[in-house]
């Protein structure tokens, strides 16, 4: 399978986790985390049609930091939030609020979009 | 910026950075000095008021540190986390900006009690365009939102162990 594919596969399932997650209203947390890997694979669908495979979290920050141009620095910013969230979410105790999941699901639905629509 | 500790934690040497006037500690050491951090690093009572209150940072001048791995530390590295930890702290937005430089990564953690969407925002675009001018040297940026959260509950995770043991010793 094309890695392009390949991710969407795996964003579109992930997708499916969130919507559950977000309908139980019960996890805040992994409402980030899986909200934070939805915005990965949409990313890497992305990069993967730039011939970009990026093998690690640090090694993606540097591809998508060179992409800025072509995505947009408010793309790029969205991307980093929901990582940094997640993180938090799972090593620093954090508990998004409704507000802060508002926000996370703003940030991946303009990610979600933007790849969509860049070639 | 004032160099005011360099401690061995036994693994690394670390050096230690803070702006700001000197902390009055009866344990600091002279520049080039190390002294062990494990098992028994006599933290002072200062820095033990700034881990469990951290309202305090301000009165106690130590709005930031910059730790470096010099064992390890890439040279080129180093102004890279000094120069974005400078960045940083010219916004105002955090209570403690703390970063180290392991090999080429320079790691920082930012530690605010709340901030806005716009203003993440805001400091991811200064990250991004660090990356870019940067592109040989790995650089990450933690945000953390205390959120009214004592630094006790925030930090338990490897990643930030290290601050956790500088500043929050048992």
């Amino acid at each position: 399978m094309p890695p392009e594919i390949r991710h969407q596969v795996q964003w579109y399932a992930n997708k499916g986790i969130l919507k559950h997650l977000v309908e139980q209203n019960k996890y805040p947390d992994w409402i980030a985390t899986v909200a934070f890997y939805t915005a990965l694979h949409s990313i890497e669908r992305f990069l993967a049609r730039h011939k970009e495979h990026p093998k690690s979290h640090t090694e993606r920050d540097k591809v998508l930091a060179k992409y800025m141009p072509l995505l947009g620095a408010q793309i790029v910013a969205d991307y980093e939030d929901l990582k940094n969230t997640s993180r938090a979410a799972r090593y620093n105790f954090f508990v998004p609020t409704d507000a802060d999941i508002q926000d996370i699901l703003e940030r991946l639905a303009r990610i979600d979009a933007k790849v969509a629509s860049t070639p | 910026m004032n160099r005011q500790f360099i401690i061995d934690d036994s693994e690394n040497h670390i050096v230690l950075f803070t702006s700001g006037t000197p902390i009055p500690r009866v344990d600091r050491v002279p520049e080039g000095k190390q002294m062990p951090l494990y098992p028994n690093y006599p933290i002072g009572p200062q820095v033990r008021y700034f881990a469990f209150g951290l309202q305090n940072i301000e009165a106690l001048n130590l709005r930031r540190l910059v730790k470096n791995t010099t064992s390890t530390a890439q040279p080129s590295a180093l102004p890279v986390v000094k120069d974005i930890a400078d960045h940083l702290e010219k916004l105002h937005l955090f209570e403690a900006i703390y970063g180290y430089v392991d090999g080429k990564s320079c790691n920082i953690v930012a530690i605010a009690n709340d901030l806005q969407s716009s203003q993440r925002d805001k400091i991811w675009k200064i990250v991004a365009d660090y990356r870019r001018r940067y592109s040989e040297i790995d650089i990450d940026l933690r945000i953390v939102q205390r959120r009214n959260r004592p630094l006790s509950d925030v930090f338990e995770d490897d990643g930030t162990a290290i601050l956790t043991r500088v500043l929050m010793p048992a």
